[in-house]
């Protein structure tokens, strides 16, 4: 068993933020990610009109490491109510040609509403953005396609079943006991 | 590198803090849409993806081939290996074979720890144990140790107990028996009477073929109860339980006296760590061509062209009535663009090369899953959108983590 185990080599660092100065410019380093994650941050970055510059490398292909440069407008606000603010709102709005109208700025990001968008609130905002996308486009496939939702129902069914069946042998407290009965 | 400035969707502005990019009202960007196309065979899915970029249909792709998990065989114990096949080609082969089991219902392995020997745990939630064994090579030969027996002891003591203990117990074979089917195989072949088989066939005698159907599944705790012998559906094998996907890939051949007996454990993996736990046999992705008839073409450089392409791309339509009077009769027109794969082959035809010109379409996508067998293209897909979710939560959730041991 100890010989020849093969050990899932993990990156040492799952998540570093790197520079100095003002916290509207921040390279992230992402452990454990590839160009998969990495150009689809960046071109959700991009599309963010209060980023002014974002990329990002995998600096050596064997290590699973990202780097991510973000660089926000200093001027734009995270919360509140600005000009700006609106304008690259429905800016936003209408570039996202992905998920139609479930997209939403963040707008209660920070407590403070005057202080200045940060690089990893663009970052935060950016991975909600394609978070939310992959929902909608999944929710647009199970349309599309609906044996996905057959699928994912049926998974559900199946994962019940096994989850109750785990908890009847072994330690029972109250509770499941009650459960139990009640089957 | 500065936000999207290539399609006018906004000017640059001199300010006092440099150049800002300001995003003006866009034209309406491409709806998104997503649409099977068609459908081959179960495992087989083709369908568009239009209005997402290019980086959203990779990373799905790279998701699909890399990151969606499965199960296969790990770990394999080997008691006995006498057959030609040396023990890491065979257990490079088994890792190979895909399980017929939906690995969203297991485990990860490694999550657990034994309390005893804080080594990982292998439980029946995150292990599938299979096994090799009782395997004898070439009913002839058990025949042969009857006969053998026959002439040397009494007919009494030919039982069946004794046929049985011979059977199961293969590894006690001694050189004798080996020696002695030789003997008869050489006999048989040699004389003239007999049809000589080729060494490849399966039906030459004393060959056992080992094939994935001899791979058997050893059900551990709740595992029967979960994945019972006679259920039916997706991820439950033909005949229930679990199983291999094909039951004739074969594994090895065995002469008299050869035998393999071993054990093998399947776990949970992903096709970055080895291409055994990818779940698809490929998924890619293609552009949609865009083809442009710049000057109209009819009647024989229309055939012709239509010959150039892949069938159903352009078909004859008749002309209107101003070409008819021109002398014209049929007409070249773009009818199945999907069929399409850009061969350029009527490049060849100088006339031709200046009136079509061929593109692609950005943001249009037909992607092409083909599925090993353990979940269907569609779930693979859905799951792959999973995954990247998962990612991008796994990234805000660091981000708050470091944000909170800053102190910002």
């Amino acid at each position: 068993m100890s010989v020849n185990e093969v050990k899932i080599k993990r990156a040492e660092i799952p998540f570093e933020l790197r520079g100095t100065g003002p916290p509207t410019s921040r390279t992230f380093v992402l452990g454990d990610e590839d160009h998969t994650l990495g150009n689809a941050l960046r071109h959700v970055l991009i599309q963010d009109p209060r980023v002014n510059f974002a990329g990002y490398c995998v600096p050596h292909p064997s290590e699973p490491v990202v780097h991510l440069r973000v660089q926000t407008n200093a001027t734009a606000t995270s919360g509140g109510v600005s000009g700006r603010k609106n304008h690259g709102r429905s800016g936003r709005n209408e570039e996202d040609d992905d998920d139609s109208d479930e997209e939403e700025i963040v707008g209660g990001l920070t407590e403070e509403g005057s202080t200045s968008f940060t690089a990893i609130d663009a970052l935060k905002d950016a991975c909600r953005t394609l978070s939310q996308q992959c929902e909608y486009v999944l929710e647009q496939l199970e349309v599309a396609m609906p044996e996905v939702r057959v699928d994912r129902e049926r998974l559900k069914r199946l994962e019940e079943d096994m989850f109750l069946e785990k908890e009847k042998p072994g330690e029972m407290d109250e509770e499941e006991l009650m459960e139990d009965m009640e089957e | 590198m500065a936000p999207n400035t290539d399609t006018a969707t906004g000017s640059w502005f001199v300010t006092p803090s440099g150049l800002q990019w300001h995003h003006s009202t866009t034209p309406t960007p491409t709806p998104f849409s997503i649409r099977p196309l068609s459908r081959p065979s179960r495992d087989e899915l083709s369908f568009e993806l239009i209005g997402v970029d290019v980086s959203f249909a990779n990373a799905l792709r790279r998701i699909m081939i890399a990151e969606v998990p499965t199960m296969a065989l790990e770990h394999v114990y080997m008691w006995n290996n006498t057959s030609l096949i040396h023990d890491e080609v065979l257990c490079h082969r088994l890792g190979l074979v895909p399980l017929n089991v939906d690995p969203r219902l297991f485990d990860e392995f490694g999550l657990e720890v034994e309390e005893d020997t804080g080594e990982l745990a292998s439980t029946d939630r995150n292990t599938i144990k299979w096994k090799i064994e009782g395997l004898v090579s070439g009913h002839d030969v058990e025949k042969e140790q009857e006969k053998r027996r026959e002439k040397e002891k009494s007919p009494k003591k030919m039982s069946d107990e004794g046929e049985e203990e011979e059977e199961l117990d293969p590894s006690v074979m001694d050189v004798a028996v080996a020696d002695d089917a030789a003997k008869e195989a050489s006999n048989l072949h040699s004389s003239n009477q007999v049809k000589k088989t080729p060494i490849d066939s399966a039906s030459r005698p004393f060959t056992r073929h080992v094939y994935t159907r001899d791979l058997l599944w050893a059900p551990q705790g709740d595992q029967l109860s979960n994945f019972p012998l006679h259920s039916q559906g997706v991820g439950s094998g033909v005949g229930g339980g679990i199983r291999p996907i094909s039951e004739d890939i074969l594994l090895a051949k065995l002469r008299p006296g050869q035998v393999i007996e071993l054990e093998a454990h399947a776990r949970k993996g992903v096709g970055k760590d080895h291409a055994k736990f990818s779940p698809v046999a490929t998924a890619s992705y293609r552009l949609m061509p865009q083809i442009e008839i710049l000057k109209p073409i009819y009647d024989d450089l229309a055939e012709e062209l239509v010959n150039w392409f892949e069938p159903g791309v352009f078909t004859l339509v008749p002309v209107s009535k101003e070409e008819k009077k021109k002398g014209y009769k049929t007409k070249a027109e773009v009818s199945n663009p999907y069929a399409c794969t850009m061969s350029r082959n009527y490049m060849r035809n100088p006339i031709l090369k200046e009136s079509i010109k061929m593109s692609r379409i950005p943001n249009h996508f037909i992607f092409n899953v083909e599925s090993v067998g353990m979940m269907e293209p569609a779930v693979i897909v859905a799951e792959a959108l999973r995954i990247l979710k998962e990612k991008c939560e796994r990234v805000v959730e660091l981000a708050d983590g470091a944000l909170a041991s800053m102190g910002d």
